[in-house]
């Protein structure tokens, strides 16, 4: 019985590998590819600025809310940000890092305006009211070479 | 061991149909005295209680509110309710309504009911907007939208809000019984909602389930002051000093009107003009301009950058600061129209202050990180020892049209 169990663990485990690559990525992590992808998802328009070590996409979502994806170099999104009257996705924005933010959140509550995340794999700072939010993510261990967070606005 | 996140210490809630003001204050050990030589009083005043709440917080102000039925008798006071500067609204956990509180639903112009997801900086609420009539102090609103979290009416959470973050549906995430949200803002989101359907904000909700909807002014979830028949121009919140070392009980006062009554006049208070749009200000400290700046008796400390002082290591208070001696800073609050008024303020080392006396929830020097470099959040700790007036948007005093603060 155990035996059988562990078969089809297997089996669900190796399925879910093999899925992976065709699961639609987005936000930090992902691609450059799939800015495009959160342009038309948040049916936002896009503005692209280049930079010396990454470019930023800056994504105008309706509402007011300014999103940024910073994309290094290597192609994929090492960061973003967010200024506006709403909250972005960030179930997007943060793409497979969403669970592990949540997860966080939940044991270090300060009140509603502000909240940190600082793992050595993904930092996030939230804050701000209503009608006023801002807040930046990033991968520390993506960041480019010579670049600080605190240039990520 | 305690730490600075919401941990679990529970006190009952205080349930009793058409009693005013079941559970609130008492005088323990360890309460604060001094500030403001004596708390205002009158029919326009409630009384507010910074206490452990019933999520175990520490710097939460909390009052009592009560709702009716509207037009019945049937009412129940709800304690242990926010007191939140930085948003407009009175939500309340269902959780905590008793069955027989049969509050209507609001309803679009097709006569389904609304709901609402409600978002903060870490995460969101949602649930159904209903209408109440409500009474805080003897000061009353009538047919008031409010917004019920995390009730059954709906099912399933809509996609677009949950995409913000974890869930706020519970008192014990919430951190309170409701929120009274007391903002310069006189609806909660405003003209955007009325223009739009914006993502993970309104929603109508017919049987087959809810959409993303647009909603009148007149029907969002409103600022209750606005609506009182007097004294609705605006709040102030005044409460006592609180000791370097924190107290276990701070009393304070939620007084209705701004200069409409003998209790409530601004005085020598300085007057900052907020940003009609996103209601901050400037704060300069150390050199900088900080024009995201705002004041939130909603946050539980002082929350700005500060690369010059330690960020506490432990598990008890991260993102905090812990500064080895007790730092003595300023800053300087700025409107728009150049108007400015200093404040000085301490930090000391949060980890030290939580462990030195585990019954004490009120510190009037915790502070932290900012997630953003550009603002200053001015947290309860700024409201210690302080009267400080929060007026209305369009609505006059006799210091001029709100939005502004003042103290």
């Amino acid at each position: 019985m155990q035996l059988n169990l562990l078969k089809s663990f297997l089996a669900v485990a190796t399925c879910a590998l093999v899925a992976v690559p065709s699961v639609s990525r987005a936000g930090l992590g992902a691609d450059v590819s799939s800015v495009e992808a959160d342009r038309a998802q948040l049916k936002a328009t896009v503005h692209v600025l280049a930079a010396p070590r990454y470019s930023v996409h800056e994504l105008q979502v309706p509402g007011g809310t300014v999103v940024r994806e910073f994309v290094g170099l290597s192609g994929s999104v090492f960061a973003v940000t967010w200024r506006g009257p709403f909250m972005p996705d960030l179930r997007r924005m943060l793409g497979v890092h969403f669970d592990s933010y949540q997860s966080a959140v939940r044991v270090n509550r300060t009140g509603h305006a502000r909240v940190s995340v600082l793992r050595p794999d993904l930092v996030v700072h939230s804050g701000g009211h209503q009608r006023a939010f801002f807040g930046q993510a990033y991968l520390p261990q993506a960041l480019p070479a010579g670049v600080t967070n605190d240039e990520l606005r | 061991m305690r730490s600075l996140r919401i941990w679990s210490r529970h006190a009952p809630a205080c349930l009793v149909l058409l009693l005013l003001g079941a559970c609130g204050g008492g005088a323990g050990s360890g309460a604060s005295t001094g500030g403001p030589t004596a708390l205002p009083s009158g029919p326009n005043v409630a009384p507010i209680i910074v206490d452990s709440g019933p999520a175990g917080t520490v710097n939460t102000p909390f009052v009592s509110v009560t709702l009716c039925v509207p037009g019945t008798a049937t009412c129940q006071t709800i304690d242990h309710v926010l007191v939140d500067t930085a948003s407009s609204g009175l939500r309340i956990v269902a959780s905590v309504l008793d069955p027989m509180l049969t509050l209507p639903a609001a309803v679009d112009g097709a006569g389904n009911p609304l709901a609402e997801c409600v978002q903060f900086a870490d995460g969101y609420s949602f649930g159904s907007v209903k209408l109440a009539d409500i009474k805080i102090a003897e000061e009353q609103a009538s047919n008031l939208d409010v917004h019920i979290i995390g009730d059954a009416a709906f099912g399933s959470v809509p996609a677009d809000c949950s995409n913000i973050g974890p869930p706020e549906n519970t008192v014990q995430t919430l951190g309170a019984n409701g929120i009274l949200g007391l903002s310069v803002f006189r609806e909660d989101c405003g003209t955007a909602c009325a223009g739009a359907a914006i993502p993970a904000t309104y929603y109508s909700c017919p049987a087959m389930g809810c959409q993303s909807a647009s909603v009148a002014l007149a029907s969002q979830v409103q600022n209750p002051v606005w609506r009182f028949p007097t004294n609705n121009n605006g709040v102030i919140v005044v409460l006592r000093n609180v000791d370097p070392a924190g107290a276990a009980l701070v009393a304070g006062a939620l007084v209705f009107g701004i200069d409409t009554q003998s209790n409530n006049g601004l005085g020598s208070a300085t007057v900052l003009t907020v940003n009609p749009a996103t209601a901050s200000f400037t704060t300069i400290y150390k050199g900088q301009s900080l024009p995201a700046s705002f004041v939130d008796s909603g946050s539980n400390g002082l929350f700005f950058t500060d690369n010059s002082l330690t960020v506490c290591t432990g598990s008890i208070a991260p993102g905090f600061y812990c500064p080895t001696s007790l730092q003595s800073l300023s800053a300087t609050l700025q409107s728009a129209t150049g108007v400015s008024k200093n404040v000085a303020f301490n930090v000391a080392n949060a980890e030290s202050l939580l462990a030195n006396n585990v019954t004490y929830v009120a510190f009037a020097n915790l502070a932290g990180t900012s997630p953003f470099p550009a603002t200053f959040d001015w947290g309860l700790p700024f409201f210690y020892g302080r009267t400080v007036f929060v007026a209305i948007e369009g609505q006059n005093t006799s210091s001029g049209l709100g939005p502004f603060v003042a103290y």
